[in-house]
């Protein structure tokens, strides 16, 4: 959370000092990216809080699904901001950079954690 | 779904007023009494505005030219969504906004309590809410523009102001019209600088003894105003239902329909594969990967002197040109050099020998402005397969003013490909290398082309060349810039310093100012370019400025009005004349009283920055009026109508 709260911090400086590589309308798209990847770092940071809390009231989890749901839920996690955050650095027009391939494997990997945590309440 | 909100909302709230309710609170009653008023205001609202936008959808879409032209094109907006970057570099020109619709962000001219006056009759501008509103004869605009606004056998019609034309310099206002959505003309043009109505005939240079037609913008101007434009003329059935792809020059007038494009780019594993390997898009025109003639061509569709070679069938269904085409067999470039080798052009000027006149010099090279395709493919650099447009113009990367490309502004342009000149300037040009006299463009692209009030650079590019000038008529890059001196000077210096073989010139060229001699004795189109290159910095530094005053004052009381336009301008550039007041459409007397003014204050200022026999000024600073008065004698007033 500490990072991506730091990086909200950049955002917002970026604002403050009109920096076009990150404001002006041709930008757009690293624009959208860049707060997505913000948005979703500390969004996922919170769920992490929200999963270790989980954990702490269901004490007959099996192991090793739990461990499984805590590595994808970790591993998404970083994929996603850091696909968002990739693919905002360099962009084609409309198209984000490649890293933003990294996003629907994170996106996969969270949807196992939620589904096993769900499946362990 | 707002009124059965209001409905539903009421209901309750009366029922839970009127039936006895206990326990209930009041306050819930007024809170859904108050929501369900609310609910009504909103619909009533919403209503209101919805009205108002059919009403202004249904004006679009039946008394003006109206998008959906068949054919693929999808307007710049869809693209957008890829090419943000080119998109907006697109939205900053003065292409996109050629032609807009009248809306209060677009209009440019003031419409509030103005009355104009023109040849007897009034038209009253106002403003009706956002609408732009001229009161005129019903007769002006052809008997159609009443459209419902006017009593039967009224003479007088209010008109909604649909589209305009210009967004740089100036306005024009189009009005509809019959039949089905022709535009017509409003006789005025607003000018951006001088913040003022003026007629419309006195922005062109034209014989003011011309009487011209009002325009049709169907006709006379959507061709290249628009995005593919359809006529859309029926001539049989008597009726016109004009279309296009887009109000204004959109990313579709250079890169061709985007209909395939956009619908293939759906797919991003083909939008990456294709960023990932460079290779263009064959969905696609790209100017800038065509050869340096097809990418010419995609300018020259609309910058070139052209005629179509089925005019029926164009006006029928439109241009059948595509970028990355070649012009013909559709599109004809009316280029005099080239007549004997195009029988068709020669055949157009046998029936029309008229056609020529007004658009180039006597040699056939250009002379109005927005038409440099015909200068560029006349030039040496293109006809060697070197150069495009694009070589030194681009759409995207450059000033909206006049597009040139970043970093080609100066001599880059030309030493890309003449290196030998980049590092030994001076010695090409005899000038100090920083100076305009080493500036590549201000020889070899001189302004001798006319439009929109101004002088505009020559896009034909050759040497400077005294015998040219004498043969045409057409200023030379040394004398538009040295004022104060004669061709037979330029000649001496282009034989001394390059070889040139002298020309054969009279007593007055060899010793008088060739500026001079153009704004005394020259036609009307050399006056206008004179009084322009008076005006131009770097010619006032290189020649000076206060002896310019007489010769600007007599242009002053010029036939032309844009000549008088133009002369004014420049003397208000002059030390001292920054506040000269001066309208060029003013009466003949208003004109004489302003030269004398003029030449009052001159006389007043002291001894002139320049004296001598090539400027008809003496060493005391008098001006010779008999030489002056002989010259203006000479004048060349064959009438004239640069056809810009």
């Amino acid at each position: 959370m500490l990072v991506f709260l730091t990086m909200g911090i950049c955002l917002e400086a970026m604002h403050g000092l009109k920096v076009g590589w990150y404001l002006d309308l041709s930008n757009s798209t690293r624009r959208l990216l860049f707060t997505l990847a913000h948005s979703h770092g500390t969004l996922l940071g919170l769920l992490n809080i929200g999963f270790a809390a989980t954990v702490s009231q269901v004490p007959e989890w099996d192991p090793h699904r739990r461990r499984l749901a805590g590595n994808c839920l970790l591993a998404a996690s970083i994929l996603i901001p850091a696909g968002f955050f990739l693919g905002g650095l360099v962009v084609y027009g409309g198209d984000p950079g490649l890293g933003i391939v990294l996003v629907p494997m994170g996106a996969i990997l969270l949807f196992v954690a939620v589904l096993l945590t769900a499946m362990a309440i | 779904m707002e009124w059965l909100v209001f409905i539903v909302l009421a209901g309750f709230g009366l029922w839970r007023a009127l039936v006895p309710t206990g326990r209930r609170p009041q306050w819930v009653t007024w809170a859904v009494l108050a929501s369900a008023l609310l609910a009504g205001g909103g619909a009533w609202g919403w209503n209101v505005q919805r009205v108002k936008l059919v009403s202004d959808e249904e004006f679009v879409q039946t008394r003006l030219p109206h998008t959906g032209r068949p054919g693929g094109y999808v307007s710049s907006d869809g693209c957008l969504a890829c090419h943000t970057r080119r998109y907006q570099s697109w939205r900053r020109s003065f292409h996109r906004t050629m032609t807009q619709f009248a809306r209060p962000d677009t209009v440019r001219g003031q419409f509030d309590h103005t009355v104009l006056k023109l040849d007897g009759k009034t038209y009253t501008l106002s403003r009706d809410g956002e609408n732009f509103m001229v009161e005129l004869e019903d007769t002006e605009s052809g008997g159609g523009v009443s459209d419902g606004t006017a009593e039967a056998g009224a003479s007088r019609v209010v008109s909604r102001v649909g589209m305009l034309t210009g967004s740089h310099h100036m306005q024009v206002y189009w009005i509809p019209s019959r039949p089905g959505n022709l535009q017509r003309d409003l006789p005025f043009t607003y000018l951006f600088d001088d913040h003022r109505w003026v007629p419309l005939r006195d922005t062109f240079l034209r014989d003011p003894n011309i009487r011209g037609t009002p325009d049709k913008w169907n006709f006379d101007c959507m061709e290249c105003h628009t995005t593919a434009g359809v006529p859309g003329e029926d001539r049989a059935e008597g009726t016109l239902d004009t279309s296009l792809g887009e109000m204004g020059i959109g990313c579709e007038s250079c890169h061709g329909p985007g209909e395939e494009h956009e619908n293939a780019n759906h797919n991003p594993l083909r939008r990456y594969v294709l960023r990932l390997s460079g290779k263009g898009d064959p969905t696609i025109v790209n100017p800038a990967r065509l050869p340096p003639k097809l990418a010419s061509q995609v300018c020259g569709q609309c910058h070139g002197i052209k005629y179509y070679g089925n005019m029926k069938e164009y006006l029928e269904q439109g241009e059948d040109f595509r970028p990355g085409r070649d012009l013909s067999p559709g599109i004809h470039i009316l280029q005099p050099t080239r007549a004997a080798a195009d029988p068709n052009v020669a055949n157009l000027l046998r029936r029309q020998p008229d056609l020529l006149a007004g658009r180039y010099w006597p040699d056939g090279k250009e002379r109005v402005s927005g038409r440099d395709y015909n200068a560029l493919i006349d030039s040496p650099c293109y006809q060697r397969g070197e150069i495009s447009c694009l070589s030194c113009h681009s759409m995207h990367e450059s000033s909206p003013t006049n597009q040139v490309r970043a970093g080609m502004e100066g001599n880059q342009a030309c030493t890309q490909c003449h290196q030998q000149f980049e590092n030994n300037l001076a010695a090409h040009t005899h000038h100090d290398p920083q100076s305009s006299g080493s500036l590549c463009y201000n020889c070899h692209m001189p302004y001798t082309t006319y439009g929109l009030l101004k002088a505009i650079r020559s896009h034909f590019v050759e040497n400077p060349s005294v015998a040219t000038t004498v043969n045409t008529g057409r200023p030379n890059g040394c004398n538009i810039c040295h004022l104060d001196r004669s061709l037979g000077w330029t000649d001496g210096h282009l034989t001394a310093w390059y070889g040139v073989k002298p020309a054969a010139l009279t007593d007055e060229q060899r010793n008088i100012s060739a500026a001079v001699l153009w704004a005394l004795r020259g036609d009307a189109g050399q006056r206008a370019l004179a009084a322009w290159y008076m005006g131009w910095e770097p010619a006032r530094r290189a020649s000076g400025e206060r002896w310019l005053t007489p010769y600007l004052a007599q242009l002053l009381t010029d036939p032309y009005s844009a000549v008088r336009y133009i002369a004014g301008h420049s003397l208000q550039r002059m030390p001292g004349f920054q506040n000269f007041a001066f309208d060029f459409i003013g009466s003949p007397q208003e004109r004489e009283g302003a030269r004398l003014r003029a030449l009052e204050a001159w006389q007043q200022a002291g001894l002139p920055d320049r004296t001598g026999a090539a400027i008809l000024i003496s060493p005391r600073g008098d001006l010779q009026d008999n030489a002056v008065t002989n010259l203006l004698q000479q004048r060349d007033n064959l009438s004239m109508d640069l056809k810009e």
